[in-house]
């Protein structure tokens, strides 16, 4: 009799144990998805904020908005904003297919002797535009525009 | 035939080493993707405080553009040395902006334009074993 009980007994306790083990692989799961999750995100952020230097440094290089588009390979909509378009590795690519949009969107300020340029980066995730990282650069530009130091 | 019986300790001891290292190797992925994440955060924040000491600069060389047209006193910090006009900023995030800038015919032209950062290096070990004193 004692034989015949105690395989189902082993099967119950082996069961208990492969549920408990299958229960703690499960919360490690999500621990490596949260940190697979994580790591995305902070790739993600750590591009859009190469990007967006990228942009301020064209900005500050460039006697224009559309001088500053043409280097990055986007181009401007109206006189005071532009929009470039990069893929997953970060190099220009065409708007379809793109995994960054880039805005720059310049405030002129007209001063005594010149004018300042305030503009605002925004880099955003193509697929949902959700921001991921903005910049605020600022540009002096003495005589006016088309004008340089 | 007689069987071998498989024996219930063995296998939790089995699945117990399995959990540990799995355990092990979920901690170092989340260690280092939360490093990952904190230090380009860092680095997102510091480029922000570097453009808004950029801007500061920017705006200092219009009123400073302003002031030689008029003939005006030089603004804080500008000094006149060796025929440039210097400026030296001091943040105190530690960073720094030298500029100079030569007067033209025209009207000046700016030779240097250098911001830099402080560096302090972390020699703090932590709660590590420096060895037998």
């Amino acid at each position: 009799m004692a034989e015949r009980k105690l395989p189902g007994s082993f099967r119950l306790q082996l069961l208990a144990l492969l549920l408990a083990f299958l229960g703690a692989l499960g919360l490690l799961a999500q621990a490596y998805g949260r940190s697979a999750l994580l790591s995305q995100k902070a790739e993600q952020l750590n591009l859009s904020v190469g990007l967006a230097r990228n942009g301020a440094e064209a900005f500050a290089g460039c006697g224009s908005l559309e001088e500053a588009a043409l280097l990055l390979g986007g181009q401007t909509q109206g006189e005071d904003l532009a929009l470039a378009f990069f893929d997953g590795a970060g190099q220009g690519c065409d708007p379809e297919g793109a995994a960054y949009r880039m805005e720059m969107a310049q405030t002129p300020e007209g001063r005594e002797e010149g004018w300042l340029y305030t503009c605002e980066i925004r880099v955003y995730r193509a697929e949902d535009d959700q921001e991921l990282y903005a910049l605020t650069t600022t540009r002096y530009q003495p005589g006016g525009e088309g004008g340089g130091l | 035939m007689k069987r071998k019986p498989l024996r219930l300790g063995s296998v939790s001891l089995l699945f117990a080493v399995i959990l540990v290292c799995t355990a092990l190797l979920a901690l170092l992925g989340v260690m280092t993707a939360r490093a990952d994440w904190l230090m380009t955060e860092k680095y997102a924040q510091r480029l922000n405080s570097q453009y808004a000491h950029e801007a500061e600069a920017q705006e200092w060389l219009a009123r400073l553009d302003e002031a030689l047209a008029r003939g005006d006193e030089l603004p804080e910090p500008a000094k006149r040395e060796d025929g440039q006009i210097t400026a030296l900023f001091e943040w105190q995030d530690g960073c720094r902006l030298d500029a100079a800038l030569r007067q033209t015919q025209e009207g000046w032209q700016v030779v240097r334009w250098e911001m830099t950062m402080e560096w302090t290096e972390n020699t703090d070990m932590g709660q590590l074993w420096e060895g037998p004193a």
